[in-house]
């Protein structure tokens, strides 16, 4: 008897854990781990219903596998539902998380928020509470790509130049670290990306006197693990690493006085299995290499993709995709890594395709750079040597008191817009511009909002007259979304709409590409031939990538869109207007009903004196 | 917490000292010798306080009784814009002034001319941060430690920056104003940590103080004033001990007991001391139950610097409900009382008490009122108020002494062992309270009533101020705790002094009035209005052999606009630097705003 009595409270025991342990995984959320961030990258992804990092996966394919939503059904998409995201102040850039049946997104000035995906109500939202006086030191609107998730954190980057680890359950800080300071003309807008026990992030600036760098912190403590300079400082000080050793010899005169460039403010991969994290980096700054302290030098690591130790901080290898940078031609675009089957060789590959034109393809692990070819009209260069990896240039592009024409623009034929790839077509979607930009050298370097770059004012259209490389545009086309083969390089299809800004994508397993167009439209087409299946009109431009997910059985779409208040307007960040941006989400057979567009808005009522832009701000993309 | 490099400093340092004498560095040696006979930069005014004892004590004696009449203005600076009063002390080192202005602007001044050495402007979200502030945008001041500059800022970071080049060398979150703190006191360096806590005790924020490593800005510990929830675990023995004295649901609240400005170091008894503010709510029957003492709240705690636990209390007004903060400077001595020599800790608390404790048991020594007070009858032989029942008032207004502003507040009392008095500036009011019938969000359960208050039908203790005096600067005897000499002007807030070995206190009002009096009898020997109000305490300082006389003054551009910390105004915040025979150029007079701005409640401008 005793012992059976024993038995039976053993037993009791034993359900009642078991019961309370099945409610509490109930409840308890999926521990984004490292491994879970890795197993993203597989086409069998376990999660393959999440949404977890910028990328979706670290290689950063904006590939899902989820096939709910498909060639045969995409039509019947229709709006679930929408929220709104406060009171804006510039474009929504962002791409938006998903996790624990909860879309996280981060909105202009950096407020991050926390919606339950199955009501479309806001769990908690933070604001970093930024001193708008910042948009001052932020060359380019005020906006932020994303976040990043991990051990039930969200990784905030703040546009001031700080970054928060956020608890993805309720909202508040568990820890902040200071980046950098606006004061040094530096900020914030890219998405932080998480590699390791590490959370990666680096600053735009690269138009202002700043020298570019991307830090690594301790995601448990927020304390800064390494800083890798991406251009050398003053060499009376000595020199942080061989590597700035090395780039120093590619500079000259007083190079440091101007910052030297090389921001770090958009593209990102890793790389688990090499332990390597990749960096692209921007122009060199002034942009005029005359005011840049020696000519005809190649001013490492500017316009360059780097590969960096995610332990150690310490550069690996690094391929300049612009030597001795004239145009503004970051090479900061979207870098993505795939294996692929090149000349009967599996090999592992990084890909971009970046402001200067050419879509590159490099071995991972060594940097050798395996091919580059024109995915729109080029004339700055004739075309990339493949043994030297340098690219042959059209000596007149180095454009000097005469002003020159050349394609692609300084706003870069392919932007941060997201590009995807399906490796079941091979290809990789490319939102392209094809435009020209007239440069020319400034008497000296006029400080600016807009930036620092030495150009001199340009009156008149000039035509491009040098000889032109890759495909000609479509007639009448700016903007295009370009399926390229990275394989054979060579463009699979393309079809017009949307462009190097704003027109991201995402690929998915239902033979699909999504595409946002920024005057506010939702586009998808067959992945591989491009036949157009949807277009969807929502009430909101300056629309942010989609990302797609899937809920209790049901695969979604969700993207934000809409600028809210005049970027000029100081205010708090939840104050009621008229037109606040908003976040969408699409579903098959969604009978959501759209917002009214907004009206037009009044100009300020005391417009805020901005200094002259030097050019036209649509192009700058930093 | 974030590093920048804290050898880049010491390396500026070193190139600094091959340029110039070599200043010495202030370490946690030279700070702990600061004020005694191994002071190695007495001239200097190297913290808050002077001294790590708080007696803002100055052993110079070049201005002296015989010749402060011939005080004038050396030279001027204008700090910045403004936004709120001026109450920061500003620190002298290595012939450098530094100053915090508002919105925590920091500053370096060459101080013998006055010229601008550095300037750092934190760039606070003015918009944001100033509907968090209960009582003004202000700052008291900053610490120096080891070649850094570390300046508390109004939107809960703690910075330091480099003292030679003002560049930040780290910087580290203490608290967001997203849940209502905010930072106003002066950090202190006790060893090797900075010690700061936060201000919000008026909203529905749990006080606590932290420690941070000095040299890297990492934190080392944080000690709570007030328990939290006791459904959750209790940080430590002191919490679960003081969750006793609370009752309902008095967490929803946050209970208060903000620590917002007195501060001092032992090293010694490796403990830090530091005052804690008002309960919160300020009524009682809004904070879960009655009756009940509400610790640590209107306290004095001594912690151990070292484990950041708890070593012992004093609460000066238990159940607090008329915003007696018991956060006023605390200032150590070692006195002789009843033929013994004690260490004590010294405290002119809001609520019109004089304490004397012993500072290494926390054991009462004695207490007395130093201005007319009501709320109290006396004190039991341990200390503890014998309040008056009427004093707990509820929706009938009454009207009681002294003011919930106190009767003395933030602005610094001193202390020369020549005289053995300490010099405080002493609120004469008294204040009206009543209570809503309800808690608002966004409110303290206060309200100021509609009717005529009645004054409490009891005998006040203490001192009657003179017929028509609303202030005074009383001259106290902490040992005899009696009233030795008064002078008409000065009070709670504003009114700051510091006192010399040449027979002197220097106090400025915060009406514009400088004023020097004898130290031993309190006789006029000066007087000039510089013509700005909101004015900060003096300090008094040696460079290169001439003493002068420094402090802040003006409340610049009305506190409601948005605009940047360096826009030139009309009538800026000045930094007025006197010394014998000095005859600068007094800056114009500030004329009267022609549309004021509506004061809310003057009383409650008083409250931190």
């Amino acid at each position: 008897m005793k012992l059976r009595t024993t038995l039976l409270v053993g037993g009791l025991a034993a359900l009642t854990l078991i019961a309370t342990m099945t409610a509490q995984q109930a409840a308890k959320p999926l521990n984004v781990d490292a491994n879970v961030l890795k197993a993203a990258n597989s086409p069998t992804d376990p999660n393959a219903g999440l949404w977890l990092s910028y990328g979706r996966s670290p290689n950063e394919q904006r590939y899902s596998p989820l096939n709910q939503i498909n060639t045969a059904n995409v039509n019947r998409l229709g709006l679930s539902w929408t929220y709104e995201l406060g009171a804006g102040g510039g474009d929504q850039e962002a791409t938006p998380l998903f996790w624990n049946n909860t879309l996280y997104y981060i909105t202009n000035w950096s407020v991050v928020h926390a919606i339950d995906a199955k009501t479309g109500k806001m769990l908690w939202k933070w604001d970093p509470e930024i001193n708008q006086q910042t948009r001052l030191k932020m060359c380019c609107g005020i906006v932020n790509r994303g976040i990043a998730i991990a051990e039930g954190k969200i990784f905030l980057p703040a546009n001031d130049g700080r970054m928060f680890a956020l608890d993805a359950l309720t909202g508040k800080p568990l820890w902040e670290a200071r980046v950098a300071y606006p004061a040094d003309w530096y900020s914030i807008t890219m998405a932080p990306r998480v590699a390791g026990n590490k959370v990666m992030i680096g600053v735009a600036g690269g138009d202002h006197p700043t020298r570019g760098f991307v830090d690594a912190y301790d995601i448990a403590t927020g304390k800064r693990a390494w800083r890798f300079w991406t251009v050398p400082g003053d060499p009376k000080l000595g020199f942080e690493n061989k590597a700035m050793e090395a780039a120093a010899k590619t500079w000259g005169g007083e190079f440091w006085k101007g910052g030297g460039g090389g921001a770090v403010w958009d593209g990102m991969a890793y790389d688990p299995e090499a332990n390597l994290i990749y960096v692209g980096t921007g122009n060199a700054e002034p942009w005029v290499e005359k005011f840049r302290g020696a000519q005809g030098v190649d001013n490492l690591y500017t316009c360059s993709i780097l590969a960096i130790d995610v332990t150690t901080g310490q550069l690996k290898w690094h391929y300049q995709v612009v030597p001795n940078d004239n145009w503004d031609y970051d090479a900061v675009a979207g870098l993505m890594l795939a294996d692929l089957n090149i000349k009967g060789r599996t090999r592992k590959v990084i890909m971009q395709a970046p402001k200067s034109g050419f879509f590159y393809v490099l071995d991972r692990v060594t940097g050798e750079l395996l091919s580059a070819e024109p995915f729109t009209k080029v004339n700055w260069a004739k075309g990339i040597d493949l043994k030297t990896g340098r690219p042959i240039m059209n000596k007149e592009a180095f454009y000097g008191k005469d002003p020159v024409t050349l394609w692609p623009t300084a706003g870069g034929a392919h932007n941060w817009s997201p590009m995807s790839f399906h490796p079941g077509t091979g290809f990789v979607y490319i939102p392209t511009t094809y435009g020209t930009w007239t440069f020319v050298a400034g008497d000296e370097v006029v400080a600016a909002q807009t930036g620092h770059t030495g150009l001199g004012r340009v009156t008149g259209n000039i035509p491009s007259t040098l000889p032109s490389i890759g495909p000609e545009p479509m007639e009448g086309q700016r903007g295009v979304l370009e399926a390229w083969d990275p394989v054979n390089q060579k463009m699979a299809w393309r079809v017009a709409g949307g462009g190097g800004r704003y027109g991201g994508t995402v690929a998915t397993a239902g033979n699909l590409v999504f595409q946002v167009i920024n005057d506010g439209k939702l586009m998808a087409y067959s992945a591989d031939k491009g036949e157009k299946l949807l277009e969807l009109a929502v009430s909101r431009t300056s629309v942010s990538p989609p990302i797609t997910y899937m809920m209790d059985g049901k695969q979604y779409i969700a993207f934000a869109g809409g600028a809210g208040r005049n970027p000029n307007i100081e205010g708090p960040n939840d104050a009621k207007i008229p037109n606040p941006p908003l976040l969408f989400v699409f579903e098959l057979d969604g009978k959501g009903v759209m917002p009214p567009a907004p009206l037009p808005q009044a100009p300020p009522a005391t417009p805020a004196k901005p200094a002259a832009p030097a050019k036209p701000a649509e192009e700058l993309h930093n | 917490m974030t590093t920048f490099g804290n050898l880049a400093v010491l390396s500026l340092l070193a190139l600094t000292a091959q340029a110039q004498t070599k200043p010495v560095n202030v370490d946690t040696r030279v700070l702990r010798n600061a004020g005694t006979a191994n002071d190695a930069l007495a001239g200097s005014w190297l913290s808050y306080g002077k001294d790590q004892s708080e007696t803002r004590y100055s052993p110079l004696k070049q201005i002296d009784a015989t010749n402060a009449s011939r005080l004038g203005l050396a030279f001027t600076y204008e700090v910045g814009a403004g936004g709120g009063n001026q109450e920061g002390t500003p620190l002298m080192w290595n012939n450098t002034l530094y100053g915090i202005t508002t919105w925590s602007v920091v500053y370096a001044l060459d101080a013998r001319t006055g010229e601008r050495i550095w300037r750092y402007d934190p760039e606070i979200n003015q918009i944001a941060v100033r509907p968090k502030i209960c009582c003004g945008i202000v700052n008291r001041g900053i610490a120096l430690y080891n070649g850094m500059i570390i300046a508390p800022l109004n939107d809960g970071r703690l910075i330091a920056l480099n003292a030679i080049t003002g560049k930040p060398v780290w910087e580290s979150r203490v608290a967001y104003p997203q849940d209502l703190f905010t930072l106003t006191m002066a950090p202190r360096i006790a060893g090797d940590k900075v010690i700061i806590g936060a201000s919000g005790g008026d909203r529905p924020t749990r006080g606590f103080f932290a420690a941070f490593d000095a040299q890297t800005g990492r934190f080392a510990w944080k000690f709570y004033t007030v328990p939290g929830d006791p459904s959750k675990p209790f940080e430590n023995k002191a919490m679960e001990a003081a969750a006793k004295t609370w009752g309902g649901d008095f967490f929803k609240n946050g209970g208060g007991g903000a620590v917002w400005d007195g501060f001092a170091y032992d090293p010694e008894a490796n403990l830090v001391y530091v005052g804690t503010g008002n309960a919160e709510p300020w009524v009682q029957k809004f904070r879960g139950a009655q009756n009940v003492d509400n610790l640590y709240t209107c306290s004095i705690i001594a912690v151990d610097l070292t484990t950041g636990q708890y070593k012992w209390h004093f609460q000066t007004t238990p159940n607090d409900n008329w915003d007696f903060d018991s956060v006023q400077q605390l200032m150590l001595l070692n006195l002789k009382i009843n033929g013994r020599d004690r260490k004590v800790i010294t405290q002119a608390s809001k609520n019109g008490f004089f304490w004397v404790l012993d500072r290494v048991t926390g054991e009462y020594i004695s207490g007395a009122p130093f201005v007319k007070v009501t709320w109290a009858k006396g004190l039991d032989p341990k200390g503890r108020p014998i309040v008056n029942p009427e004093a707990y008032y509820d929706l009938e207004p009454v009207s009681i002494y002294p003011t919930g502003g106190g009767a003395h507040n933030w602005s610094p009392m001193s202390y020369n062992p020549n005289t053995g008095l300490v010099y405080i500036p002493s609120s004469y009011m008294p204040f009206t309270y009543a209570a809503t019938e309800e808690l608002k969000p966004g409110t303290t359960g206060y309200t100021r009533g509609t009717t005529d208050p009645k004054e409490l039908p009891v005998t006040p203790i203490g001192p009657i101020p003179p017929e028509g005096w609303r202030a005074g600067l009383q001259a106290w005897d902490p040992v005899n705790q009696k009233l030795v000499w008064q002078a008409q002007g000065g009070g709670g807030i504003g009114g700051g002094t510091v006192t010399t070995a040449g027979n002197l206190v220097f106090q400025v009002q915060n009406d514009g009035v400088f004023k020097v009096l004898t130290a031993d009898k309190g006789q006029k020997l000066f007087e000039v209005n510089v013509g700005r109000t909101g004015m900060a305490p003096p300090i008094t300082y040696e460079s290169s052999g001439k003493q002068y006389v420094a402090f802040q003054g003006g409340l610049g551009q009305p506190a409601n606009v948005n605009g940047p910390n360096d826009a030139k105004i009309d009538a800026p915040p000045i930094m007025y630097v006197f010394a014998l025979d000095g005859n600068a150029p007094m800056p114009k007079p500030v004329v009267a705003p022609a549309k004021p701005l509506p004061p809310a409640a003057p009383e409650l401008q008083q409250n931190r």
